[in-house]
């Protein structure tokens, strides 16, 4: 389940041209599937998704790889001035694409940093001694962005179920691996090789690429899994150019918030504790917050399913709102509010106990 | 990540915490959802529907809830957990819904799932059947031996596939308690590397024919079998 967690940049380097790798420690586990993402915020500015570039690592770090796009929020101008042990905020995990074990031969599709999530699920392959045949083809211009080429060759000779297929549209003199694009390479060796699960990761062309030629082999629908880099994507989209910043003060702390997103995703940026069980889904009442009397006239008014839940809460007074309904508005600046119970319990938290459970027998 | 994920640290529970007060609202959680169930009739849109549980659940003062309310029809009985239905989705007269509350009352956490068919669908009768069936297999293996919670679901998924259906593990388990669990771990179950401990957990299966738009859901707590005559 999606969840909201403080970390650090432990380090960040370059493995390859345009690409960084961000490594990240939580202060909490961060419990995620191989193939899934996160979204990483730094301060304020907006989130962007980047997915998990290993399987869960024993020592909970969380590495990334982040490719640099001219003008990306968090791909230049934060990481061009970032350094370790700057604080960073990551929700997630997110995306459906995880590895599920194998029921057969399994073909990987990547280009570019699309190979993160990729390289996850296959160390996870690895780590659960997997002895299914799997294919990976990585797709790049040029033989410098195979920026892991190194590490997953020697996993092609080492493993024997594993084969490493690169694949390059504009090599250098001297090359003397596959040409072309990966997706056609594998429909390519499809008439030899059988496949029963097929993943792709990367631009949206090569993923719509792919998930046609394993149709057309008869690949189950539910047999492909995918995750298209459109939603992961660094580039400053409009809304987040469009914004400006409000000063909300929360019990007494003065914190930034930009326009259109809502007080609770603010208050999260923001590294105050603030619980949201449900997701902002109205479900649960953990963000609750209470408003002074005057700024309530600021907002419009709760919803009919806002006010029913609400009701429902016995904390709640008339000035009460649910802060993942309180969208951020020029009008709100200065606003004011104090954290409900459950979230203010959470920096003075109640002891937590072991159970007597009765009739214990498991 | 098992080696990290600690069983004292996760089984916690806070000031509020009963074998009494858990077991009653899990058994208000099922009563409800077979009171939606009944209220269910073909022809109903699903947003009515899922308005009519929430009605329900107020009128026992369980709207507050850890999750949202889903209440899904037909083809939307395939989307995972928090995922948004395809709208305006009537009902047939032979047609699967399933129902996944996770309510609060007072301050206890109740949740729990399960699918029900209208008319004569036997293909989506057995979906649902076998949902149960599931449920109750992978029950017994951790009641038999002593299962840890991936080891559960690395079971689960193999005979779900044995039953001809694939197994979602984005719903695959998690802690209760008092409210909030979240406080104290909201990962999945799947992913803990010990035994989980009765009245602390609840077993999601949620299964989906490999090719068809169809699936079945059903979910409660771990308990050993004389909570289920």
């Amino acid at each position: 389940m999606p969840r909201t967690l403080a970390a650090r940049i432990v380090r960040i380097d370059t493995p390859g041209p345009g690409v960084r790798r961000l490594i990240l420690r939580t202060g909490e586990p961060f419990a995620y599937r191989p193939g899934q993402y996160l979204s990483l915020r730094h301060g304020a500015g907006p989130g962007r998704s980047f997915s998990m570039a290993t399987a869960p690592r024993k020592d909970g770090l969380i590495e990334l790889h982040i490719r640099r796009h001219p003008g990306g929020y968090i791909s230049e101008t934060v990481l061009d001035s970032a350094a370790a042990g700057d604080p960073v905020t990551i929700s997630g995990p997110y995306g459906d694409m995880s590895w599920r074990g194998a029921t057969g031969p399994v073909a990987m599709l990547a280009t570019g940093t699309g190979i993160a999530p990729i390289k996850a699920m296959l160390e996870q392959a690895l780590i659960d001694r997997s002895t299914t045949q799997i294919t990976l083809y990585w797709g790049a211009r040029t033989r410098a962005e195979l920026y892991l080429f190194d590490e997953l060759s020697q996993w092609h000779w080492r493993y024997p179920g594993f084969r490493f297929a690169p694949v390059l549209s504009a090599p250098g003199a001297g090359w003397g691996g596959a040409v072309g694009h990966c997706q056609a390479l594998a429909a390519e060796e499809l008439e030899f090789r059988q496949v029963a699960q097929a993943y792709a990761c990367g631009n949206p062309a090569m993923v719509d690429g792919a998930r046609r030629v394993f149709a057309a082999y008869g690949l189950p629908a539910c047999a492909f899994q995918a995750d298209a880099f459109e939603p992961a994507t660094n580039l400053i989209d409009p809304a987040d150019a469009a914004f400006t910043v409000v000063t909300i003060a929360i019990d007494g702390s003065r914190i930034q918030a930009r326009t259109g997103e809502t007080v609770l995703s603010a208050i999260r940026a923001a590294g105050l504790p603030i619980l949201s069980v449900c997701g902002g889904r109205q479900s649960c009442g953990t963000c609750l917050v209470h408003l002074h009397h005057e700024a309530t006239a600021l907002l419009p008014a709760p919803t009919a399913r806002e006010r029913d839940l609400l009701a429902c809460l016995p904390e709640a007074k008339a000035h009460s709102r649910l802060a993942c309904q309180i969208r951020v508005s020029p009008g709100l600046d200065g606003l004011q509010l104090r954290l409900g119970a459950v979230s203010a319990a959470l920096r003075s938290p109640t002891p937590l106990s072991t159970p007597q459970l009765q009739g214990e027998s498991a | 990540m098992s080696a990290i994920l600690d069983r004292t640290d996760l089984e916690k529970v806070g000031a509020a915490f009963t074998t009494e007060r858990m077991l009653a609202v899990r058994d208000m959680t099922r009563e409800t959802i077979h009171e939606i169930a009944l209220a269910v009739k073909p022809g109903m849109v699903e947003e009515d529907a899922v308005e009519m549980a929430r009605g329900m659940l107020a009128a026992r003062k369980m709207l507050r809830g850890w999750h949202d309310v889903y209440v899904r029809f037909g083809s939307n009985t395939i989307k995972t957990f928090g995922a948004p239905s395809e709208p305006g989705v009537v009902l047939g007269e032979n047609d699967i819904f399933l129902i996944d509350i996770g309510p609060v009352f007072e301050q206890w956490e109740g949740d729990g799932g399960d699918t029900f068919v209208v008319g004569q669908a036997p293909e989506f009768t057995r979906c649902g059947d076998d949902a149960r069936t599931l449920f109750h297999l992978v029950r017994r293996k951790w009641l038999a031996d002593k299962t840890s919670g991936t080891a559960l679901y690395k079971f689960a998924v193999d005979e779900a596939a044995k039953l001809g259906w694939a197994l979602n593990m984005d719903l695959s388990g998690h802690r209760i308690s008092d409210f909030p669990h979240a406080a104290v771990y909201d990962g999945p179950m799947a992913d803990v590397g010990f035994c989980p401990s009765p009245l602390l957990w609840v077993l999601e299966i949620h299964i989906r024919h490999p090719d068809k738009p169809y699936g079945a859901f059903f979910e409660d707590m771990l308990l050993e079998d004389r909570y289920f005559a």
